[in-house]
């Protein structure tokens, strides 16, 4: 599995998500070192990260995923739930170089989401740009938000 | 300084700190790296996701190699956030080098949010054989 991931280095302005980002950061941070001092393994961390979010028509689900290549990323939907599977295989070097560094890893990972509503799976879109997935699910007309008429009488 | 969270301090591998203010508000994250070295050069590879090779700048100058990218936001103006891991932000790390590195020939590629960088090392650099002559 990968664990390794972008490491803020600090906060820039406060989109009112800030503290409460700072706080999660802590709390995987916590759940690290717990995880370490349990099973003396590398800690548990998420790959790929994943922001989701919608408008009226569709729900977006986007995943920093570099390196991947699109045709090996697997996605599936079942009920409310996506999933997103793969591998990230790092080239082989050849066997002359020494390394001064090695931080990125490869490995195969896999996340699902659950979603707040139906969504219709027959419509999904995947596109993969600059190491960024992003997935397109149409809301189920019955979870569009609709304009109700107030009438005066 | 007047404010102290405009300022970013940056040690870089040599051990000198080099501070850096950033001019674009938002997150500033530290791409993970790759480094490693042959013969002919060294190669750096760096994951940068959602940083398009327009918006990537490297600059080598006096052995200090910086890599700046941003990522841009894909996040239409109409959309609400459901919930969130990453914002988009400002890739920024520094290396300093300590060989003599050939600007001239320096190349670099950017795929799917991964940049690899080649940097040759200059002629005079590269090991040489030198014969012991026997009388």
């Amino acid at each position: 599995m990968i664990v390794t991931r972008m490491r803020p280095v600090r906060d820039g302005w406060d989109t009112g998500w800030g503290e409460f980002d700072r706080m999660r950061h802590d709390m995987l941070r916590w759940a690290d070192a717990v995880n370490r001092g349990l099973f003396g393994e590398p800690g548990f961390r998420i790959f790929p990260l994943v922001n989701v979010s919608h408008d009226d028509d569709n729900f977006y689900v986007r995943a920093e995923l570099p390196g991947v290549t699109a045709s090996e990323l697997q996605l599936s939907a079942t009920g409310r739930k996506l999933s997103i599977g793969g591998k990230r295989e790092l080239p082989e070097e050849s066997a002359k170089v020494s390394y001064h560094r090695k931080e990125r890893e490869g490995g195969s990972f896999s996340r699902s989401i659950e979603l707040p509503a139906d969504f219709d799976r027959d419509k999904i879109d995947a596109r993969y740009e600059n190491g960024i997935l992003t997935v397109t699910l149409p809301r189920s007309e019955a979870t569009k938000p609709r304009q109700i008429p107030v009438k005066a009488s | 300084m007047a404010n102290e969270k405009t300022h970013e301090i940056q040690k870089t591998e040599g051990g000198t700190q080099v501070e850096l203010e950033q001019t674009k508000a938002g997150p500033v994250y530290v791409p993970a790296v790759d480094i490693f070295e042959d013969e002919s050069a060294i190669t750096l590879v760096a994951d940068m996701p959602g940083v398009s090779p327009n918006d990537l700048r490297i600059d080598l100058h006096e052995g200090v190699l910086t890599l700046t990218g941003q990522s841009n936001a894909t996040q239409g103006e109409a959309e609400t956030d459901i919930f969130r891991e990453y914002r988009p932000g400002q890739f920024c790390r520094q290396f300093s080098l300590s060989d003599r590195i050939d600007q001239n020939k320096i190349e670099a590629g950017m795929t799917d949010g991964v940049l690899r960088l080649v940097l040759p090392k200059a002629e005079a650099q590269k090991p040489r054989q030198i014969k012991v002559k026997t009388k």
